[in-house]
């Protein structure tokens, strides 16, 4: 079954310099209790995408597209039907987890926020159900750390906060923008193994986001890659770590250090002026004479495994 | 060069020691750094890996005596850094370079490309005026920048453009040694890998010896050929990077190695998932500082501190599991740990 699903999805930002297609034209679906993996370098637009789903960008951005969850088009709400949605149904668990949580206010009150807010509870009752998610995601006497301020938490704590909160309503889905960044490994692990716990248990459905591939192969069930504003591969988890298709694809998963750490050469194209054609072409090493003037559609290479790319074509 | 057992060391450190204090009436101190030996051979990468808050960049600011040294002592090349005056130390200096985190902010905002690379050979006046224009370009063209990013400000580069720029002013000096302070942690994935090759080409080039230091140990894998690992102010182990990802013996560095993610979801391998986050290093931990977060902790642990001792060819190790009687290494107990 789908919960959600992302149909011909643009995100662009008016600039002065001019248009900036940061989301453009991605179609995509999240099952039910899975987890769909978005990977791709900084500035390919999958930060911006997540933001679109939820309508949380600045006024200058220009969305457009359908995104479907459980039959309303997101896009489509007013502010007041879409608050019903946010933090309730779909949680956003932020990137930077120190700028995402107010310093003034109590580690223990942010949570038990959500509780006030969705399910109407008393405040002693939302403030011990605070508690006990603190305990959910493993803060050691919960109790009294929920009355602590977010500059008492360590990195790896504010974190753990943050889930706490994007879960205390039992959202169906659940949108986490680099969980791990700036984590050490050591705490990434716990990290990793909480999430893995949590989403099997309350079989929720999880959008990742991340720049780290092997932080994917340990969530993730589908993946899809991003590459200028394009989704230029979507596959199934396995199939996708046995050799994607797209060459970006590749690049992309050779250059991590555990499998050989080699560069792609060149640099990200910009998102006012993509390449014309297929935008890896500048740096793709089986680029053809076509490539640079036909745009790929997003094809199917064999059972599951698409890829954006002319040798498929 | 110094020399020891006929192996030569570009850099020695021995002892070495920083304490910081703070607070004016009841003063705090933190040993951040808290007796550190190691050397580096000439043309070697010396790597060195923890945790945040393990002190490990300070130590990359120590031997360049950045920051002054409590106690111990750093040999450069035969010279005997810490005893320098400030005039010596300032023509020591080109032969000593560092690479910090952020290459953002290591670049003058205002300056334009050209200009930053020109200012050392412009300050140590390396090259005649009439040279340096070209041998600017050359760097440029050395790190794999065009000849046009001369006149662009840093605000229009990329953070991996910029790093590009910051090791063209690093060579622009000649320097035996480099700290390179995660100098790729900002960086993306595919970035970093065009980075750190950049760094293996020039280093086969102008042939330095290198300090990197980063948490994160594919890196340290790739780049270094021994290294040492820090908890809390403290080398746990050192020896070849090789062995110690072959056989590692400290359970901190086991964890650490069981917890570098692996990007295939088919390899199933069993972590040690290390409870708690590393103590505060205003108050370490008594005796062993890993004992609050290590399964094997023993009654001795909590008491007295382990001392590094020498399994041999460099290997060496601070742990009680391992004791060194007669100068025969003794396994008090059996490690198995299930990898």
């Amino acid at each position: 079954m789908t919960l959600l699903s992302i149909e011909h999805l643009n995100s662009h930002f008016m600039t002065v310099d001019g248009i900036v297609r940061a989301v453009d034209d991605v179609s995509l679906e999240i099952g039910e209790n899975e987890t769909l993996g978005l990977v791709g370098e900084s500035g390919c637009g999958k930060t911006v995408l997540a933001l679109s789903l939820l309508r949380l960008l600045s006024e200058n951005t220009k969305t457009d597209g359908r995104v479907i969850y459980k039959g309303r088009d997101l896009l489509k709400l007013n502010e007041k039907e879409l608050r019903g949605v946010r933090g309730k149904e779909i949680a956003h668990i932020f990137q930077n987890p120190l700028s995402s949580l107010n310093p003034v206010l109590t580690v223990g009150f942010q949570i038990s926020e959500p509780f006030l807010r969705h399910q109407g509870l008393k405040k002693s009752i939302a403030n011990s159900r605070a508690v006990q998610m603190l305990g959910l995601v493993r803060i050691p006497s919960a109790p009294d750390r929920a009355k602590e301020y977010p500059h008492e938490f360590s990195g790896g704590m504010r974190q753990r906060a943050m889930i706490a909160m994007g879960l205390a309503c039992s959202p169906s889905l659940i949108i986490a923008d680099e969980p791990t960044r700036g984590l050490d490994v050591t705490i990434q692990a716990q990290i990793v193994e909480l999430m893995k716990d949590l989403i099997k248990n309350s079989g929720a459905s999880m959008l990742l986001i991340t720049h780290d591939l092997s932080l994917a192969a340990q969530l993730c069930d589908k993946v899809a890659v991003m590459y200028s504003g394009e989704i230029v591969e979507y596959a199934d988890i396995k199939e996708f770590f046995k050799g994607p298709a797209h060459p970006y694809a590749r690049s992309f998963l050779e250059s991590v250090p555990s499998r050989g750490m080699k560069p792609i050469r060149g640099i990200s194209p910009s998102l006012i002026n993509p390449p014309p054609g297929c935008r890896f072409h500048p740096r793709c090493d089986c680029s053809m004479d076509i490539c640079k003037s036909v745009h790929p559609p997003l094809t199917e290479v064999k059972d599951g495994q698409h890829a954006r790319c002319l040798l498929y074509a | 060069m110094a020399s020891m057992r006929g192996v030569s060391f570009m850099l020695e450190v021995q002892g070495l020691k920083k304490t910081f204090t703070s607070g004016l009436v009841s003063k705090r101190s933190v040993k951040a750094v808290d007796g550190i030996s190691f050397n580096i051979a000439d043309g070697e990468t010396f790597g060195l890996v923890g945790e945040s808050g393990c002190g490990k960049t300070t130590v990359g600011r120590l031997v360049l005596r950045l920051i002054e040294p409590t106690e111990g002592k750093v040999i450069f090349n035969s010279i005997d850094v810490l005893k320098l005056n400030k005039k010596a130390l300032r023509k020591l200096r080109p032969q000593m370079q560092i690479i910090f985190q952020d290459p953002e902010s290591s670049l003058h905002p205002r300056m334009k490309i050209g200009d930053i690379i020109a200012e050392p050979l412009k300050l140590y006046n390396l090259v005649p005026k009439a040279n340096r224009e070209k041998k600017v370009l050359e760097l440029i063209d050395m790190v794999g920048l065009q000849p046009e990013h001369v006149n662009r400000f840093p605000h229009e580069l990329s953070g991996g453009q910029s790093q590009r720029v910051v090791l063209a002013r690093v060579l622009a000096l000649g320097p035996r040694f480099i700290v390179a302070d995660e100098p790729t942690s900002s960086l993306d994935v595919s970035v970093q890998a065009q980075i750190l090759s950049l760094m293996n080409t020039v280093q086969e080039e102008f042939h330095f010896s290198c300090l990197f230091i980063s948490h994160d140990l594919n890196l340290i894998s790739r780049m270094t050929s021994s290294m040492g690992v820090m908890y809390l102010g403290k080398i746990v182990e050192a020896g070849s990077t090789k062995e110690l990802f072959e056989e590692a013996r400290h359970p901190y560095t086991r964890a650490l190695m069981s917890a570098i993610p692996i990007a295939d979801p088919q390899t199933k391998r069993k972590k040690i998932v290390l409870e708690g986050e590393m103590p505060s290093p205003m108050n370490p931990p008594s005796g062993c500082r890993f004992h609050t977060r290590c399964r094997f902790k023993e009654k001795i642990c909590e008491k007295t501190e382990p001392q590094l001792i020498d399994l041999g060819e460099g290997h060496r190790i601070a742990c009680h599991l391992y004791a060194a009687e007669d100068k025969r290494l003794v396994i008090r107990h059996r490690v198995t740990v299930e990898i």
